[in-house]
């Protein structure tokens, strides 16, 4: 019987029995890598339609902030500031600056400016800021150091591991309640325990049940 | 094998039910509809959804564009803008809800509302617990408004068919300019004005608006000649003619039920469609709330032709044909008479003259029985004869002679009462000094009928018509010829030079449509106005939001033919006010007003009627007996006389009795069926007077023998809702008779597909061979005689002992410091459905249209399974109502079958449902007992109905979009859903609480939609942990039970028994009548 394969056919399931966990290891490792919200979202840094620099308003001016997001403490949104907030000072500061440009117009002809959403969830995702605060997770802990921020970007996956990463153990990520808008504040350098905490009035008890952010 | 039938004696849910055999129920039970039936599609397409006509080619071309979409989706998500307002609002959080008070109106129903507002829109009614008619709960009506106001079928823009360039070839109408519009319609009316108004004609609806009335008085004064037509049958008119006959024009009966002992409801559904049903549900409940078996309870005697709510909850009930239930009021007047000492007929009325109508032996034991309770000592004045509306106005005048005669009427105390400035506004008299209470309306319009109109036209002197939200076309009665009345004066001659016809409307309904110009109108919730409720109390309305569309109010319109200026509503509303309240008005008073949603401190009309008639109420007897067959006409459970036909959400709700969707249908006995030759969905043709309708028949039992009953307000053309559901009764109804018909009846020959619910999410799989069980414990009730004698009861039907009872494995881990539980009081859920349109709002449950129910593809997370019990079809011994939704097992069945862990046990006692987790496998549902998971076959939330040409967007999904509830995921395709106990609302309070330092939410803050909607408070909600909170109270009760406790899996969900007060001596003779129809069916 003559041979229908070549001789070197014979190495073919050799290699394929070789090759293929590694393509299954490969494409593993892609999706776990690729695939993960630490690289799709992580980093995410639109433009804004005004270039308003956190870095210059939170951190060299020191603005608290809650001075503009002032609904954080009692909704589940912290709220992008009205125009009107801006015009405070800027009715007297910086008035001719062509960057304001699109803010002044929307003081004056109340329409909105089009903020572009950086920490954007999925809607079957409900996230409320004021219970966070409550608890005594500090702004820096999930929005990084904003107040080194030019522009705006995403600094932590918001992915829902991450999630209950701090759910299951949020010991780590609490700070005393007074530090909360505190950018720099450091946990290694002021131990802290909340436990402790006669500023406390309950022990925290994040849900790590589906019905705690799902509904 | 067993043939014997399984259901027969015990409870049945419909009347294939219970015939079925043991074998045929193992046969064909099944939850879900196998395969996609072609055959089972009904021949049009109600609804949203299109199924039908999916071809091999098609598919492919929409599953080759669909991957094409899906890979051109492969990019970052998209990008999503954050619009802040330029200036917030002052206290206005962006994304969290604030409540508006206001009021809505039908018929002469009034209820206060408050409206929660997300960010600008509105999306859930509630009640406004300070108002006396609505007490924080709210009719199945009002809570289905807010899906109106949203509605993609809505008129947009002024339509017009004067200006021939405007119209579209095919059409009759184009869209029209306002400014234009308005311009023209102040010269028409300038240059009717000219002669005093001759010709001029105005038909409304039921004006409760005392800004509105001012207006037509306004109209009157520059048009003097003018005439007011009403058109609405949702008006007692009835009962308002019986108390202008008694007490003077103006006078208004009403009844106030919380200190009632005994309730005869003649022909009258108090508890759901007669006017004010929410206030009465609430006061009658107050009466049938008992813990233990010694407490008061109040007994209800219901004679009726078809089965509705009240009669559901009768503790006895007769049926009697509608013409004759004059004749049991009569027969009870004799037997009271009889009394001479305890009963004492009003000053000066001889009631020897009484006819004596023959009654059959058992409707006259009845009569006896319920004349000794009523003449009974210790009820004395604790009593109230409620006549139904559709009854004449000498039923209802005999209705008060019986009401005064027992002392139920205390003239003197009401009109103290009245006399108190405070009385008028939201202060009612205090109740209990008699359940019959009549008050004067001096400020109503004098108005003329639709026959007037009918007359009016025919004779040509109305030549200028304005339809104010009415649609006479439609409504009118067959013997009227409206339609073609209206057409003459209208579009026949559509350059409107010498005749004019003004219809002005949310929806271009039959009228628009004949009318020359088609204004749309807004919605209450767009709009300023005020209403004043039948007893007096009086609502500011205030909107929620713009005009979602270029529309104005009906008083802004009222307005403007009444002066010929366009002037705001709230200018309107304010000067009107102004005035009226005088010395009283002040910014500080009003801003109170608009925030409590009603008026106080203002005396309007001091003043009481004096009833002084009584001799009147027996010379107008007029008795008219109907003998064959009675047509019986009644104002339906849903869509009430049609003005709700194009809400969705009303359309599909099930008939509380029936079970029956989308449509009407002639509902009769099944012995009446029987006799006719028709089974269910056959067509019958229904003549009276020389004019024929074609409806499908139903046989509901409970329904009087010779009697086909029918509701009003189906079968209209306006919009792709109201199109094609049920059939238009109109054309058969006559001015000549009220409500009641001799009719005949023929079959038609065809059949028609009727969408039930009432089979489907059965709790009875069925017995298998070798295993069979008495009843199980599903839905419970005694007699209050036997619940003293037996307190225990609840326990001896289960059908295991609790120590045979074993978990398979150990259920969740409850740990959560508040453990979440209802209990449902099936003694008071009189089945009204405001509980499942409350949680279809609150929870953004879609509707499917009639083809997917067909499929029993319905989508309510709540439904309500109504049972009947008794060994003869036509005349069930008793009828329960029991709402059922997800029990929230604590061994939850559904939980340990999901492959995926998408329903999940939260620590405090919530089966979760995880949607995004959910691959739709539906293992859940199938293993669900209590059938109440529902799976979105179809992406039913994001499908549009096709739109007529004025609408811009082509589906309206923006609009319907508006309504959703922004902290209720919207599901999509292919999921898996069900009742979550509200869990946003939890979770709402749980961070309130925690934000405020507490651990624990306090008892009552969280209330779930139904349980906040329910008139009766037959739900209650809480922490069972919590020993003394209300839901564990509840659940202490002796009443308390699990359905189908065998199956161990621990719902949090549990029923109080139902207990029912028969009269002692009756209930003995209809057990005896009961036995004696079991022995002769058997």
């Amino acid at each position: 019987v003559p041979a229908i394969f070549p001789r070197w056919t014979n190495n073919v399931p050799i290699a394929i029995g070789l090759l293929a966990p590694l393509a299954g290891a490969g494409l593993i490792f892609a999706i776990w890598y690729w695939f993960s919200p630490w690289y799709t979202d992580v980093g995410y840094r639109p433009e804004q339609p005004v270039p308003y620099s956190h870095a210059l308003h939170a951190g060299d001016l020191g603005l608290d902030c809650r001075y503009c997001h002032n609904t954080v403490e009692r909704a589940a949104m912290a709220a992008i500031p009205p125009s009107s907030t801006c015009m405070n000072c800027h009715d007297l500061v910086k008035t001719e600056s062509k960057r304001l440009d699109l803010v002044r117009e929307s003081d004056k002809t109340g329409m909105p400016v089009p903020w572009v959403r950086v920490h954007q969830l999925p809607d079957y995702a409900f996230f409320n800021h004021s219970a966070h605060l409550a608890a005594g997770v500090g702004c820096a802990s999930c929005h990084g150091r904003v107040d080194q921020m030019v522009i705006v970007e995403m600094e932590k996956p918001m992915s829902m591991a991450w999630c209950l990463d701090c759910h299951r153990d949020p010991k780590p990520n609490l700070r005393p309640l007074d530090q909360i808008t505190n950018m720099g504040w450091n946990p290694e350098a002021t131990p802290y325990d909340p436990d402790r905490d006669p500023h406390r009035r309950r022990k925290v008890n994040p849900p790590t049940h589906c019905s705690g952010c799902h509904r | 094998m067993s043939t014997e039938r399984i259901y027969a004696s015990r409870y049945w849910q419909s009347l294939r039910q219970r015939e079925l055999t043991h074998d045929e129920a193992a046969d064909e039970w099944r939850e879900f509809e196998e395969g996609v039936d072609p055959a089972a599609a009904p021949p049009r397409d109600p609804g949203f959804v299109a199924t039908t006509g999916l071809t091999r080619r098609k598919f492919f071309a929409t599953a080759g564009a669909a991957s094409a979409l899906a890979t051109s989706a492969c990019v970052r998500k998209p990008v999503e803008n954050i619009l802040p307002f330029s200036e917030r609002p002052e206290d206005l959080i962006p994304g969290k809800p604030m409540g508006y008070a206001t009021a809505v109106q039908y018929g002469t129903t009034v209820e206060g509302l408050v409206v929660e507002s997300q960010d600008g829109r509105p999306t859930k009614i509630e009640g406004n617990p300070k108002h006396p008619n609505s007490n924080g709960a709210t009719s199945v009506w009002a809570q289905a408004t807010v899906l109106d106001l949203y509605d993609p079928e809505r008129t947009r823009v002024p339509l017009t068919s004067t200006d021939a360039e405007l119209v579209p070839e095919g059409e009759t109408h184009g869209i029209a300019e306002w400014g234009k519009t308005r311009d023209t319609l102040k010269k028409l009316f300038d240059r009717i004005a000219k002669s005093g108004g001759d010709g001029l004609g105005l038909v409304t609806r039921w004006i409760a608006s005392p800004t509105q009335r001012a207006k037509i008085a306004e109209l009157r004064a520059r048009f003097p000649k003018a005439r007011v037509f009403v058109d609405d049958a949702l008006v007692p008119w009835n009962s308002i003619a019986a108390a202008e006959t008694l007490a003077g024009k103006g006078a208004r009966a009403y009844h106030v039920l919380d200190k009632t002992a005994v309730v005869f409801a003649a022909d009258s559904d108090f508890l759901h469609t007669e006017p004010d049903s929410v206030r009465l549900q609430r006061e009658w409940s107050k009466t049938r709330k008992i813990v233990g078996s010694t407490d008061f309870m109040s007994r209800l005697y219901v004679v009726e032709p078809a089965l509705s709510n009240t009669g559901i909850m009768a503790d006895h009930r007769r049926r009697v044909k509608g013409s004759a239930v004059g004749d049991v009021v009569i027969a009870l007047l004799n037997a009271l008479a009889a009394d001479a000492t305890n009963f004492v007929p009003p000053t000066g009325l001889d009631l020897s003259g009484l006819p004596k109508p023959k009654l059959a032996p058992a409707v006259q034991q009845f009569v006896d029985a319920l004349a000794s309770d009523l003449l009974a000592s210790e009820n004395k004045g604790r009593s109230a004869i409620l006549v139904g509306e559709r009854q004449p106005a000498w039923v209802h005048l005999l209705g008060f002679v019986i009401d005064a005669g027992l002392g139920n009427l205390k003239a003197g105390a009401m009109v103290e009462a009245e006399r108190d400035p405070k009385s008028i506004g939201a202060d009612r008299p205090t109740p209990g000094s008699g359940s019959l209470r009549l008050r004067f309306d001096s400020r109503v319009v004098e108005a003329e009928t639709l026959a007037d109109l009918s007359k009016a036209l025919g004779g040509g002197e109305i030549k200028h018509l304005v339809c104010l939200e009415t649609n006479p076309a439609y409504s009118g009665a067959g013997d009227l010829d409206l339609a073609k009345k209206l057409e003459a004066i209208g579009i026949a001659d559509p350059k409107a030079s010498k005749t004019t016809l003004v219809h002005v409307g949310l929806w271009r309904d039959e009228t628009a449509r004949l009318a020359h110009w088609h204004l749309p109108v807004s919605h209450f919730l767009e709009a300023w106005g005020d209403v004043e409720a039948f007893d007096g109390t009086l609502s500011i309305q205030q909107p929620l939001i713009e005009p979602l569309h270029d529309t104005y109010s009906v008083t802004e319109l009222l307005g403007f033919f009444a002066s010929g200026k366009m002037i705001d509503g709230y200018s309107l509303l304010k000067g009107f006010w102004t005035g009226e309240a005088a010395a009283q008005f002040s910014d500080r008073n009003w801003r109170q007003w608009l925030h409590d949603g009603m008026v106080t401190g203002v005396p309007r009309d001091p003043g009481a009627p004096a009833p002084n008639a009584w001799q009147q109420a027996l010379g107008s007897i007029e008795r008219k007996p109907i003998e064959g067959i009675e047509l019986d006409l009644h104002v339906d459970p849903r869509v009430l006389d049609g003005r709700f036909v194009h809400n969705a959400w009303l359309q599909e709700l099930p008939h509380p009795v029936s079970k029956v969707t989308w449509d009407n249908a002639a509902y009769v006995a099944p012995s009446t069926a029987a006799e006719l030759g028709v089974v269910d969905g056959d067509l019958v043709t229904i003549g009276v007077e020389g004019r024929s309708i074609t409806a499908a028949i139903w046989q509901v039992p409970g329904t009087a023998d010779g009697v086909v009953s029918l509701a009003i307000g189906y079968g209209q053309t306006a919009t792709p809702t109201a199109t094609g559901a049920g059939v238009d009764v109109n054309p058969v109804r006559s001015s000549k008779y009220g409500w009641f018909a001799q009719a005949s009846v023929a079959k038609a020959g065809d059949t028609y597909p009727i969408a039930c619910t009432q089979d489907y999410g059965s709790m009875k799989p069925p017995s298998y061979v070798g295993f069979d069980f008495d009843e199980r414990p599903i839905v419970l009730e005694k007699t209050r005689d036997e619940f003293k004698a037996d307190p225990n009861f609840v326990e001896k039907v289960n059908l295991m002992e609790r120590s045979r009872l074993q978990h398979l494995w150990d259920p969740p881990k409850l740990t959560g410091k508040q453990q979440w539980g209802m209990s449902i009081d099936l003694n008071t859920c009189v089945g009204c459905n405001a509980c499942v349109i409350a949680c279809q709002a609150e929870n953004n449950i879609p509707t499917v249209g009639k083809e997917q129910v067909l499929r029993a593809r319905e989508m309510h997370w709540m439904r309500i399974d109504r049972y009947f019990k008794g060994a003869d079809p036509d005349d069930p011994t008793s009828v329960v109502v029991q709402p059922m939704l997800c029990q929230q097992c604590e061994a939850a069945p559904c939980e340990t079958v999901c492959p995926v862990a998408a329903t999940t046990h939260s620590p405090e006692g919530l089966n979760d449902m995880v949607y995004n987790r959910c691959i739709g496998t539906r293992y859940c549902s199938n293993n669900c007992p209590y059938k109440v998971r529902r799976f979105n076959y179809l992406a039913y939330n994001t499908k549009g109905r096709p739109q007529p040409f004025w609408n811009e967007d082509i589906d309206g999904a923006w609009l319907l979009q508006m309504q959703k509830n922004p902290d209720v995921t919207v599901r999509f395709r292919g999921v898996m859903e069900k009742c979550t106990y509200c869990v946003q609302r939890i979770q709402e309070k749980k961070i309130e609480a925690h934000v405020a330092g507490r651990d624990l939410v306090e008892d009552g803050k969280i209330q779930t939609a139904c349980q906040q909607v329910c008139p009766s408070e037959a739900i209650v909600f809480g922490d069972i942990r919590d020993p003394d909170s209300k839901v564990s109270k509840a659940k202490r009760s002796p009443r308390d039970y699990q359905v189908l406790r065998d199956l161990n899996t621990h719902p949090r969900t549990t029923y109080l028994a139902r207990i029912k007060n028969p009269n002692p001596a009756l209930a003995k003779l209809e057990a005896d009548a009961e036995a004696a129809k079991a022995t002769k069916g058997a």
